[in-house]
């Protein structure tokens, strides 16, 4: 819209954007300055009647001509600046809600690509891999185990044709229970992956092997029987364990909604999801594209995306995840496919919802909508189901459907019978991830982009400061300049005017009022457009407000996003087997397994300077990174905040974490945020505690790459001077911060007291002055994400108008 | 009679519109070597060569931020005095003269009762009286004591 439109972009009074107050507003204006002309046609008339000279009249003439002159310029003046005011407002709402529009894709992204290393760092999990080889072997095993034992039984049948001495039954009184048991014989999957039918094939085999006790020469059948009950308990085994391992990952990872392992005939062995465990187990995805894509997955970073309309596992809309588990023991055969069903309706609510105004019932405000398509055009998340449907094609010009990936468009639609503007942005991946080529579209009621700034008065800056601001684009400033300069013009022809005419005595009477006119039309015309000047000005602080909330909003939610990983990702390290075998028995081979399960874990997790694990007595037993540990020997963490709290943790689902400080596991006492969870012996999801996992994330790397990202940039994307972004620990100390000349690490910046006292989620904008330096500050406090509750911190980004 | 006001440095004085002849912008001045220092040159008002008076430094005050241009007020000339100003013994000089004052404000019209003389500790020797408008007070500057104090007064003042 705003750039194909803007050759045309000049103000016209029946353009269905101007407000009605502009309306009324030009109106005026207008009116006045055609006024002028008949005024000064009086004023040369009259100049005809008094004058007594040829020099007289010409003076007067030439006085009415010059004001002419200017009435003319204001009126082009008025409809330069309602242009200026128009495109202004339209650019920078442009610019404000494509990054929002962006902001909102990109969390997807980011979020997707952790759920990316994920599926493959769980799909390496040992006890899978195991599991998947035991139920391969014994289900080929079962096949034939199951159909001999259909021999067998026919064979024990026939034996019970001759009545021994021994039993009085006859065949005829086994036959039931043979043939209750044989029934199951073509029920192998069945009877290993769903516990009901296996408990009553066992009870049938039971009863069966009681009666075949009493029988002669049965034994070969009765261990016959044995066996498969043996290799099927074995299973069900395999089957709970890896369940149970998969359950816990899924509780500390609220964002799925299941987590699947399937053999690679797409047979379901395991799943997280409680509830739809006997619904699911046993069932076949064979021919589901999640699972064939994941089969043909290679190596073991390979993945696949695969959004579902319906799976047999859920029949909600999902995006999964999904990628081969091998076995490392021989050559990377691929032993079973793990799918992980990502909660892409949740987590698009979560985004959606958010960075959009709100009504006081906490509803979204009338005419915003924000919604997600993918690269069909067909809706994968909605801020509004019922108006937006999930599902369908998008209805959006032509322009938001043959995006870029980065790129953004703007135009004016009519959505729903209203006059709305749309905003789009395509993903472009974040850091090695591509992204799924989707793209977010946000839609703004175009009456509100373009209301008057009903309220010019925001605290702390005054009219004239704010006019010089760097925040003021030039060619306002030129045009307030321009304005003034004019008003003072027409003020001095009407003075001339007034003493020219005084001079003329009583002959110039007639005069006087015809410069009056003029003086006052030039004051009202020129004071209405000092006061929409003002009023673009306001209009502009406002929408640099709006931007640096939206981005202390990005800056809080990223880190919060960011912590949530780390808070999961501790509760089930802290249940692998290598850490919690070391720590019972630390051999110096189990220890250094463990070293190595811990490196092998930062590898993938880059944004953790180390992991280290601390038996019962507080000492560092081993680390990912060693070297980065002043005394390794040495190294005591008894009284270390993270280590004590992690002791008292009363189960699986509890975590410790040490705010950021400085800490003595870092050379140069280096700061860190510390995250750590107890170890349990067995992995177990409570009891006694054998140790403490702690991960020291990447503080300093990781928050300053976010604190920059969410510096503000100007309309050529680049970084605005002078801008700085921090964040705060609860107790309003810095704790990183982009620019420590201006904001230094440690230090209590005085903030004004709304941008301290705000609540969890709540943001919040205005002046804050600096050492001399005036600045406009957005602010957003953590509200968490999902149940991850924050540690309390906030953001703030200052932007200076100087 | 009428006043024409003007402001320096926030404060208001004023002039007997009789003695104005025309109000413009700020124009390119020429220095004037070893001229007063009050004085800043000379202008080129459609061909009529003009003395610019700097009211700022005849006030002693500091010189204005070089942002802020100014206002001019071309002076009348003796021979083109009105009956009526000449009646009321204005007074002028032969050359054009004009005073560069940081911006001026409106027209005045008042009794000659208003005018006030001016308050004993005044010490500026070209200040007339004061005018109340309202609840405003302007100073009122004799044009013929403030040039007086400029140029040569026997050879350019006339009655």
């Amino acid at each position: 819209m705003i750039i194909e439109q803007k050759s045309e972009n000049k103000f016209s009074i029946f353009n269905s954007l101007i407000t009605n107050d502009h309306r009324e507003f030009y109106e005026k204006i207008i009116n006045e300055l055609i006024g002028v002309s008949p005024i000064c046609n009086q004023g040369k008339c009259t100049a005809a009647a008094i004058s007594e000279t040829a020099t007289e009249q010409e003076q007067i003439t030439d006085l009415m001509e010059r004001v002419e002159t200017f009435a003319a310029e204001l009126h082009d003046g008025t409809k330069n600046l309602f242009d200026q005011f128009y495109a202004a407002k339209e650019e920078f709402c442009r610019s404000i809600y494509c990054t929002t529009a962006y902001i909102k894709i990109n969390l997807i992204d980011r979020t997707l690509l952790e759920r990316t290393c994920d599926v493959m760092s769980w799909a390496a999990e040992t006890v899978f891999v195991e599991t998947l080889e035991r139920i391969n072997k014994i289900s080929r095993a079962l096949d034939k185990q199951l159909f001999e034992m259909g021999e067998y039984l026919d064979a024990s049948k026939a034996a019970f044709e001759v009545p021994t001495l021994e039993t009085n039954w006859t065949m005829k009184d086994i036959s039931q229970y043979v043939d209750d048991v044989r029934s199951y014989q073509s029920r192998k999957l069945e009877l290993m992956l769903q516990s009901e039918v296996y408990q009553s094939f066992k009870q049938k085999v039971d009863s069966l092997a009681e009666q075949l006790g009493k029988g002669k020469s049965q034994e070969a059948t009765l261990a016959m029987l044995q066996k498969v009950i043996k290799n099927l308990e074995e299973v069900h085994q395999l089957v709970a364990q890896s369940c149970s391992r998969l359950e816990d990952i899924g509780s500390s990872y609220t964002l799925y909604r299941d987590l699947i392992i399937t053999t690679t005939d797409g047979i379901v062995v395991a799943n997280a999801n409680s509830k739809r465990r006997a619904d699911v187990l046993g069932r076949s995805v064979a021919d589901e594209t999640w699972f064939t894509r994941a089969k043909d997955t290679g190596d073991t970073n390979e993945y696949a995306i695969e959004k579902t309309n319906r799976s047999i596992i859920d029949s909600e809309n999902s995006l999964v995840f999904s990628t081969s588990i091998k076995s490392a023991s021989k050559n990377d055969q691929v032993v079973g496919v793990m799918g992980a069903f990502f909660d892409l309706a949740e987590e698009a609510r979560i985004i959606l919802q958010d960075y959009m105004p709100k009504t006081e019932d906490g509803d979204t405000a009338e005419g915003w909508y924000s919604f997600f398509t993918d690269c069909e055009g067909k809706v994968v998340g909605s801020s509004d189901p019922n108006i937006i449907e999930v599902g369908d094609y998008a209805h959006l010009p032509r322009g938001h459907r043959k995006l870029t990936p980065g790129g953004n468009i703007s135009s004016y639609a009519s959505i729903e019978g209203k006059d709305s503007s749309v905003f789009s942005a395509m993903s472009d991946g974040y850091l090695d991830y591509a992204g799924l080529g989707w793209s977010s579209h946000l839609i703004v009621p175009s009456n509100e982009i373009f209301a008057s700034e009903s309220n010019c008065q925001i605290n702390g800056i005054s009219p004239d400061e704010l006019m010089r601001s760097r925040l003021i684009p030039e060619i306002n400033k030129d045009t307030y300049v321009k304005v003034q300069d004019d008003k003072q013009s027409i003020k001095l022809i009407s003075l001339n005017g007034i003493v020219f005419a005084s001079k003329l005595g009583k002959r110039g009477v007639a005069l006087g009022p015809v410069f009056e006119r003029i003086t006052e039309t030039g004051d009202f015309a020129t004071a209405k457009m000092e006061e929409l000047l003002r009023e673009m000005a306001y209009g502009e602080l406002r929408l640099n407000l709006q931007t640096l909330e939206t981005f202390s909003k990005q800056a809080i939610d990223l880190i919060d996003r960011n912590l949530f990983e780390r808070s999961a990702a501790i509760r089930w390290w802290a249940t692998d087997k290598c850490l919690w075998q070391a720590l019972v028995d630390p051999t110096d081979e189990n220890v250094q397994a463990a070293g190595r399960r811990l490196r092998d874990i930062n590898g993938s997790y880059s944004m953790y300077r180390n992991l280290v694990i601390a038996n019962r007595m507080g000492r560092v037993i081993t680390a990912s990174n060693p070297e980065l540990i002043p005394d390794m020997k040495e190294a005591r963490v008894a009284d270390h905040a993270w280590f004590t709290k992690s002791m008292r943790c009363k189960n699986f689902g509890e975590y410790a974490v040490q705010d950021v400080g400085e800490s003595e596991l870092e050379r140069g006492s280096r700061r860190s945020l510390i995250y750590s969870g107890a170890v349990r012996a067995n992995g177990a999801r409570d009891g006694e505690i054998v140790g403490v996992l702690g991960s020291l994330f990447d503080w300093v790397t990781e928050s300053g790459k976010i604190l920059k990202t969410c510096l503000p940039k100007d309309r050529n994307g680049k970084r605005i001077q002078g801008c700085v972004a921090f964040y705060a620990n609860r107790n309003f100390e810095v704790i990183e911060t982009s620019d420590p000349q201006i904001i230094p690490l440690g230090a209590t910046p005085e903030l004004p007291a709304e941008h301290r006292e705000l609540a969890a989620g709540q943001s919040a904008s205005g002046v804050f002055r600096l050492c001399d330096h005036i600045y406009i500050m957005g602010s957003s406090r953590s509200k968490g994400y999902r149940e991850y509750q924050g540690l309390g911190w906030s953001a703030h980004i200052l932007r200076p108008l100087f | 009679m009428q006043i024409s006001t003007f402001n320096i440095r926030n404060e208001a004085f004023a002039i007997h519109s009789l003695l104005v002849e025309e109000y413009f912008r700020p124009l390119p001045i020429t220095k004037v070597p070893g001229a007063d220092p009050r004085i800043d040159g000379l202008v080129n008002i459609r061909g009529r060569t003009a003395v610019v008076v700097n009211m700022r430094r005849c006030f002693e005050v500091p010189a204005r931020e070089s942002t802020a241009h100014g206002e001019m007020i071309l002076l009348e000339t003796t021979h083109r005095l009105v009956k009526e100003a000449l009646e009321s013994r204005l007074y002028a000089f032969d050359e054009p003269i004009v005073l560069n004052v940081d911006s001026v404000s409106q027209i005045h019209h008042l009794l000659d009762e208003e005018i006030h003389p001016s308050p004993p500790h005044v010490s500026q020797p070209f200040v007339d009286g004061v005018i109340r408008v309202q609840d405003k007070y302007f100073t009122l500057i004799s044009i013929q004591k403030l040039i007086a104090s400029l140029l040569q007064p026997e050879a350019q003042v006339r009655t």
